[in-house]
């Protein structure tokens, strides 16, 4: 059955759902839990996990009808079923430990626990076992404390696997991104997606605040009023509307880079409606403005897009790349806008770009320069020395990091 | 609750009748503790159906009624500034009053009432099409933390993550991220055989062949004529209960003609209902479906 219901999700995709890991793991899960008997509870089931608007639901309907089999009704092992016990398993570890009593997981929490690392359970039952309770203060709640702040990481984070497969488990978030395969995309797309949708709304209740900058901020000005005894007479409005940023990056895509550069397009874009503009180039040898109208890139797209590019793979000018961007920005230049740099910096021309550098911070009131070399080998690298003393880098080479970078912007 | 069928017993017991495709969801949403994502029509039981699980699950519904322009401050708390000032005033000059910000001169609206609640409440989050983008992001990311943080008092964390309803009209799509995390439901008018069953458990002294009429006529009326607004079970039961109460023990043409417009609520659904055959027709209709 399995087989059948994948083969199902496949046909619904290429019909043009989009069906996300997330809602397969759901339905694998669903299945096993209503164990449907019959067509119309297998539908319901089906339903309940894949579609998500009635605008669908005709086409839905049509190809579940025509497709349907009865090979479909064959029970799927519950996805759950190996790991059931791991909340039973610490309880057992604390009662081992002399601790006679138990730390109620939420279903949430169990399912954390259930797909944790071999390494990281061994530890919290390392932890467990050297806990020594204390007589005289109660100590139990810190260690409830910590084992929930370890699977609350954990749960952040998404290190889950995926449903059914043992796959490999790997901390995405904080993961470097060459070490990423494309089977790990889809998940990584999800994982920018949320901190991404994190920043936007955080972004956009600031801008909403401030847009109804003629009103008197009640909160505000009783704050400053408590000492006049509610006289009011130092009013606080509203602060003045604030702009959206605008952003320029410039992405090295040389054979070095290539390889991150999507995900920095990928974030990008995944804020997009918090920005007021963007701008993106482009660069190895020299410098190629990218339009996208667009933003609903996958990775796979993205990496496509720049394959296509007259500069990929080729070695690095960030030279003559600055140059032709001073070029091109000469005649639109803004003062609110923050230009990225995306590079390692390997680059021939070293002194020259030095040069160009040093010209455009002080031209933009903000220059940031990502580098995905770890930020303990800069002192290491004579040049790369050099750089970071010259302009503001940044260690980003995870989607951790890109989330970092964005949230500074956006604030 | 071990299946979905001990499900639809509990909510009859409750007053909502129902079928599998509409308990499955429902279900589902409880097992795997997501929010729900219920769309339909008007009128066929989408905001019924979070009160009704309230009572299944023996716990408090905290409804937050969406409309356009609904903002944060109606919707999680607002300071309550005209107590605010009083206090200030009505204080000495030289005392701290930073305790105007205290949870005394709160306004707790429904969704941080129900981030508080002790038991795990029912949350439904009625019309959510209704508000901008915005602030459903600001719902989405609320629904993924289940936290809040008020600037004066600090961080507020659920206790229990609540049931969450929401319901939609489908005036408009809503995001992915919103849809991808919930359950969804779609519920369409019921067939005949199950709102007969809820005529009769709604309405009082009247027989199951007169519901079982009622029931059919509603549906074709729904089906065959293409109306702007087919009517809504709320209206197949207004129907139902004067039937009752005029004592009336079949469905006459007069009865029909006299009170069309307690199922068709406009005048252009009514003109159709009589361009289209009018009761004459309907009552073939009900003699060849029952
Ligand atoms: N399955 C049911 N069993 C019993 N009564 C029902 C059922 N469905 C609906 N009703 C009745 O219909 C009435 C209307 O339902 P409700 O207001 O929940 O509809 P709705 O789908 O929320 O409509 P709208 O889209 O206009 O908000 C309810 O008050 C209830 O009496
Ligand atoms: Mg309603």
């Amino acid at each position: 059955m399995l087989k059948n219901v994948l083969f199902f999700v496949d046909l619904l995709r290429m019909q043009g759902f989009s069906i996300s890991t997330g809602e397969i793991e759901d339905l694998l899960k669903a299945l096993a839990m209503v164990n449907p008997q019959n067509k119309s509870e297998l539908k319901a089931v089906f339903q309940a996990t894949l579609l998500k608007s009635s605008g669908l639901k005709d086409s839905f309907s049509e190809i579940f009808d025509f497709y349907f089999t009865d090979d479909f009704l064959r029970p799927v092992p519950h996805p759950g079923v190996k790991r059931v016990d791991k909340a039973h398993r610490v309880n057992q570890a604390l009662k081992q430990a002399g601790i006679y009593r138990e730390i109620e997981f939420s279903t949430r929490e169990k399912e954390v626990l259930n797909s944790l690392p071999p390494e990281v359970l061994q530890k919290l039952y390392e932890k467990i076992k050297q806990f020594y309770p204390n007589q005289i203060v109660d100590s139990f709640p810190l260690l409830e404390k910590t084992i929930r702040g370890v699977l609350k990481y954990y749960q952040e984070r998404m290190v889950l696997p995926e449903a059914g497969v043992g796959g490999r488990r790997k901390d995405l978030f904080t993961a470097n991104l060459k070490d990423l395969s494309e089977r790990d995309y889809e998940r990584v797309e999800k994982l920018i997606k949320r901190y991404a949708g994190r920043l936007n709304a955080r972004a956009s209740r600031r801008l909403k605040e401030t847009r109804r900058k003629k009103y008197l901020n009640l909160r505000k000005t009783i704050r400053a009023n408590l000492s006049h005894g509610g006289v009011l007479f130092r009013l606080k409005y509203r602060e003045k509307k604030k702009n959206k940023p605008q952003i320029t990056l410039l992405v090295d895509v040389s054979a070095s880079m290539a390889i991150y550069a999507k995900f920095a397009l990928s974030f990008l874009f995944a804020v997009a409606r918090s920005l007021k503009k963007i701008e993106l180039y482009l660069f190895a040898e020299d410098l190629e403005a990218l339009p996208l109208k667009n933003y609903n890139k996958s990775l796979l797209d993205l990496k496509r897009l720049i394959e296509d590019s007259q500069q990929w793979g080729r070695g690095t000018n960030l030279n003559q790349a600055l140059k032709s961007y001073l070029n091109i920005a000469k005649t639109r230049r803004s003062l609110r806008r923050t230009l990225l740099i995306f590079s390692d910096g390997k680059t021939v021309q070293f002194a020259e770009t030095l040069g160009e550098l040093k010209k455009i911070c002080s031209q933009y009131r903000d220059v940031k320069f990502l580098n995905p070399v770890p930020a303990k080998k800069w002192q290491e690298d004579t040049l790369l020395k050099k750089l970071a003393q010259e302009v503001s880098m940044i260690e980003t080479n995870s989607v951790e990091h890109l989330q970092a970078v964005f949230s500074k912007i956006l604030s | 609750m071990e299946g979905y069928k001990e499900l639809i017993q509990k909510m009859e017991d409750a007053g909502y009748l129902t079928s599998a495709e509409t308990a499955i969801p429902v279900f589902l949403a409880l097992k795997l503790n997501k929010p729900i994502l219920v769309e339909g029509p008007p009128g066929v039981g989408k905001t019924e159906l979070a009160k009704v699980l309230a009572k299944v699950l023996n716990t408090e519904l905290i409804r937050l009624q969406c409309y356009e322009g609904l903002d944060e401050a109606k919707a999680l708390y607002e300071w309550n500034y005209h107590k605010q000032l009083i206090a200030i005033q009505s204080s000495k000059n030289n005392d701290d009053k930073t305790f105007v910000f205290s949870e005394e001169y709160l306004l707790e609206r429904p969704l941080l009432k129900a981030l508080r609640a002790q038991k795990k409440p029912v949350l439904l989050i009625d019309e959510i099409d209704k508000v901008d983008e915005e602030f459903e992001a600001f719902l989405f990311e609320l629904l993924s933390d289940f936290q809040v943080t008020i600037p004066e008092l600090g961080t507020i964390k659920a206790r229990e993550t609540p049931l969450v309803v929401l319901t939609s009209n489908g005036s408009r799509e809503l995001s992915d991220g919103l849809k991808r995390r919930a359950v969804y439901l779609y519920i369409d008018f019921p067939e005949v055989e199950l709102e007969t069953k809820i005529i009769l458990k709604k309405v009082s002294g009247i027989c199951k062949e007169l519901a079982e009429k009622v029931a059919t006529a509603v549906h074709f009326l729904r089906r065959e004529l293409d109306l702007y607004k087919p009517p809504a079970i709320s209206e197949t039961l207004d129907w139902a209960k004067t039937l009752a109460l005029l004592g009336e023990e079949r469905l006459t043409k007069e009865f029909i003609e006299n009170t069309i417009g307690f199922v068709l609520k406009n005048k252009e659904d009514i003109e159709t209902f009589y361009e289209k055959g009018g009761a004459n027709r309907l009552l073939q209709y009900i003699t060849e479906n029952t």
